[in-house]
């Protein structure tokens, strides 16, 4: 009686020892193999679902920042260059500190400045388009 | 005799503790003030026509100390690299402010004036 209650606490103690080790793998795989690797196949399909939290935060990041640069694009394509300079430098120098910022993986900064250079490209276009003051 | 001897020890490791801190508050604080005095030497020039005059020139020197102070409110990188961050935007604000204050002697304060060479 006495051996067969040791037994059952010992393989008690394997079996969460098992799961907890299972849980990080899995945890783990999630996190560093996302787009490829053993644990992402089997775990999960194709799409954006399959991204990792991680990854998922980072595409944001870069969409932000393609956001931004598009913008400011739109903004030269409507010559706010010569027409609102102020607001066009803004853009300018917003969008390349976002970049930089997402070269660094800073995940606030990214944003923030990405933002920052959409809302002054915007402006330029206005203004350009005689929007005004 | 134990216990004052302990005593003493007690302070000294919570005066050890506290040190670092305070040193770095009074840090912060000098590049807070530094940044502030940049600041407003933008603010100057800009009142005294640079987004009209020098908008290129300008925006970098704001954008470049937004991101000064952005990188120290995070504390990623150490002091030193926002001091020569700070070093290089307070030169361009002081030659904005220069550009804005000479145009403003020579009588048209919005005029563009560009110093040769």
């Amino acid at each position: 009686m006495g051996n067969y209650t040791v037994f059952r606490s010992r393989y008690r103690i394997w079996l969460f020892t098992v799961a907890i080790g299972v849980g990080i793998l899995l945890s783990t795989g999630g996190i560093s193999h996302s787009g490829s690797g053993f644990w992402n196949d089997l775990l999960s399909g194709p799409g954006p679902a399959s991204l990792s939290p991680q990854k998922r935060a980072l595409e944001g990041r870069k969409k932000a920042v393609e956001s931004a640069r598009a913008a400011f694009e739109k903004a030269k394509e409507a010559g706010a260059e010569y027409a609102s300079p102020y607001e066009y430098y803004m853009a300018q120098e917003y969008l390349e500190l976002a970049h930089d910022e997402l070269k660094e993986g800073d995940r606030i900064g990214v944003h923030r400045f990405a933002s920052e250079s959409e809302q002054f490209s915007a402006l330029a276009i206005r203004k350009s388009s005689g929007g005004g003051k | 005799m134990r216990g004052r001897r302990f005593f003493f020890i007690c302070i000294f490791l919570l005066s050890a503790a506290l040190a670092p801190g305070c040193v770095k508050r009074q840090t912060t604080a000098g590049v807070v003030d530094w940044e502030e005095k940049i600041a407003i030497m933008i603010v100057k020039a800009e009142q005294l026509g640079a987004r009209e005059c020098s908008p290129r020139e300008l925006a970098r020197a704001k954008v470049m100390l937004e991101h000064a102070i952005h990188e120290r409110e995070e504390g990623i990188y150490p002091p030193s690299w926002s001091g020569s961050k700070l070093v290089e935007v307070e030169r361009m604000a002081h030659k904005l402010l220069e550009q804005r204050m000479m145009a403003q002697k020579s009588g048209s304060p919005f005029r563009c004036y560009h110093r040769k060479g």
